[in-house]
C-alpha cells in the first residue's frame, strides 16, 4: 500500500511538472516570437502605459505642486523642523524655490540653443540606470513634433544622443554612452579620429592606437554633428603589449541628474569626411573663441585705433 | 491582491533598476504562477530594447522565462507547495 502510494505521487509529480513546464516554454516562445514579429504594434500600444508610469514619477520627483512637494520633502521637513524654526524655515524655502526657478530658467533658454538651429525642449521621465537598457525617456513624442534619428542635446552643445523610437505622447533616446552604440569621433590634441564605445552608464570608451598621445582633459566632439562635443578625456588606460589604448569619457553632467534636455528639429544625415573635417575646424577655432562683452569690445576697438593712429603719426614724422 | 502585485512588479520594472526587478519577480513567482509576467517582459523589451544590441535585446522577457522555468522545477519538491 505504502509503495502504491508513493509511486503514485511521484507519477503525479511527474506530471505536473512536465505538464506545467511545457505550458511555460510554450508562452516563452510565444512572447519571444510576438516581440520579433509585432515589435512596433507591441511598442505603440505598450508605451500607453509605460510613458504614464514614468511621467508620475517625474511628477512626484520634480512638481512644484502641493502633493508631490508633500511627498518629496516629507522626511526632509521632518528634519529641518527640528533643526530651524517655522519662519526661518519658510524663508529658505522661498529662497530655494527662487534659486531653482532661476537656475531652471537658465537651463531652459541654454537648452534652445544659441548655434540658429531650431530645438525643443522636453522633459526626461525616465534616465539610467532606472530605465531599462540605459536608455532616456522623454515626455514629447509624435505629437509634438519629435522625429526619429533627431540629436539630442544637452546644454548649449552637448550632444548626447539621438531618438531611437517615437510614441505618440513619448520618445525614447539611445546615449551614445549605452551599451553597444558605436561611432566616430574626433579627439582634440592628438587630433585623431578614433573609434567611440557605449559603455553604458554615462561611460565611452575611445579606442586610440598605441604610440598616440591621449591625456586627460582632451576634448572629444561627434565631427558629423553640429554643435557636437561629447565630453573630455577623463581617464587613459594603456598597456605597452595591447596594440590599442583606451580612452575613457564622461559626460559634463551626470546623466541621473538630467532633467530637460534639447531635441534638434531636423533629423541627423550621413556626411562625407570632407564635411566632417570642415566642422572640426570650425569647431578647433570655436574652442578658443570667447564671448567678449559690448563695454570690453569697444576698449579694445578704442585701444586698437589709437595704436594705429599713433603709429601713422609716427610714420609721418 | 494579485492584480494589485501585478501592477507592482510592472511599475518596478519600468521605473527600478533592473536588479530590484529580479526581487519583484522572484516575490511574485512565490506567490502565484506568474505567466503573466511575460505580458511585462514583452512590454518592457518591445518598448526599451529596440535601441539594445541583440544579444541583450530580450534581456526581461528571457530573464522571466528562465525564472518561470526554474520555479515551475522546483515548485513541486517544496513542501510548502504540497502541504
Amino acid at each position: 500500500m505504502k509503495n502504491y502510494s508513493s509511486k503514485t505521487k511521484g507519477s503525479y509529480l511527474q506530471n505536473y511538472k512536465y505538464h506545467q513546464l511545457i505550458k511555460v516554454v510554450f508562452f516563452v516562445l510565444l512572447a519571444l516570437i510576438s516581440i520579433r514579429m509585432l515589435s512596433g504594434s507591441i511598442a505603440v500600444l505598450a508605451s500607453f502605459v509605460t510613458t504614464p508610469i514614468a511621467e508620475i514619477r517625474t511628477y512626484f520627483q520634480n512638481s512644484g505642486a502641493v502633493l508631490p512637494v508633500y511627498v518629496r520633502d516629507r522626511n526632509e521637513l521632518i528634519k529641518s523642523i527640528d533643526e530651524l524654526k517655522g519662519e526661518l524655515a519658510s524663508h529658505s524655502g522661498d529662497t530655494a524655490t527662487i534659486e531653482r526657478l532661476t537656475l531652471e530658467n537658465n537651463e531652459l533658454r541654454t537648452l534652445l540653443g544659441d548655434h540658429g538651429e531650431s530645438r525643443m525642449v522636453a522633459g526626461v521621465i525616465g534616465r539610467p540606470p532606472e530605465s531599462p537598457y540605459d536608455t532616456l525617456y522623454l515626455d514629447k513624442g509624435e505629437n509634438d513634433g519629435i522625429q526619429e534619428e533627431a540629436i539630442v542635446y544637452h546644454a548649449d552643445d552637448q550632444a548626447i544622443g539621438f531618438v531611437q523610437s517615437v510614441f505618440p505622447g513619448s520618445a525614447l533616446v539611445q546615449l551614445f554612452s549605452s551599451a553597444g552604440t558605436e561611432f566616430t569621433a574626433y579627439v582634440f590634441g592628438p587630433n585623431v579620429y578614433v573609434h567611440g564605445y557605449g559603455e553604458g552608464g554615462g561611460v565611452i570608451r575611445l579606442s586610440i592606437p598605441q604610440g598616440i598621445i591621449v591625456q586627460e582633459g582632451n576634448v572629444v566632439v561627434l565631427p558629423s554633428v553640429v554643435p557636437g562635443t561629447i565630453g573630455v578625456v577623463e581617464k587613459v588606460v594603456s598597456v605597452a603589449t595591447q596594440p590599442e589604448q583606451h580612452a575613457y569619457v564622461v559626460m559634463k553632467t551626470p546623466i541621473q541628474s538630467l532633467r530637460y534636455v534639447g531635441v534638434q528639429n531636423d533629423v541627423a544625415t550621413p556626411i562625407t569626411f570632407e564635411e566632417a573635417q570642415a566642422r572640426v575646424d570650425a569647431h578647433k577655432s570655436e574652442l578658443f573663441m570667447i564671448s567678449v562683452p559690448e563695454d570690453f569690445e569697444a576698449l579694445v576697438s578704442t585701444t586698437s585705433t589709437t595704436t594705429n593712429e599713433a603709429t601713422e603719426r609716427t610714420q609721418m614724422e | 491582491m494579485r492584480v494589485l502585485l501585478f501592477v507592482c512588479v510592472f511599475c518596478v520594472a519600468v521605473l527600478m533598476p533592473f536588479p530590484f526587478f529580479v526581487a519583484s519577480l522572484l516575490v511574485y513567482m512565490f506567490f502565484y504562477t506568474g505567466l503573466e509576467l511575460l505580458f511585462i517582459g514583452v512590454c518592457i523589451d518591445a518598448v526599451f530594447g529596440a535601441s539594445a544590441q541583440i544579444d541583450v535585446q530580450y534581456t526581461y522577457t528571457l530573464t522571466i522565462g528562465c525564472f518561470l522555468v526554474c520555479t515551475q522545477l522546483i515548485k513541486p519538491y517544496l513542501k510548502f507547495y504540497n502541504s
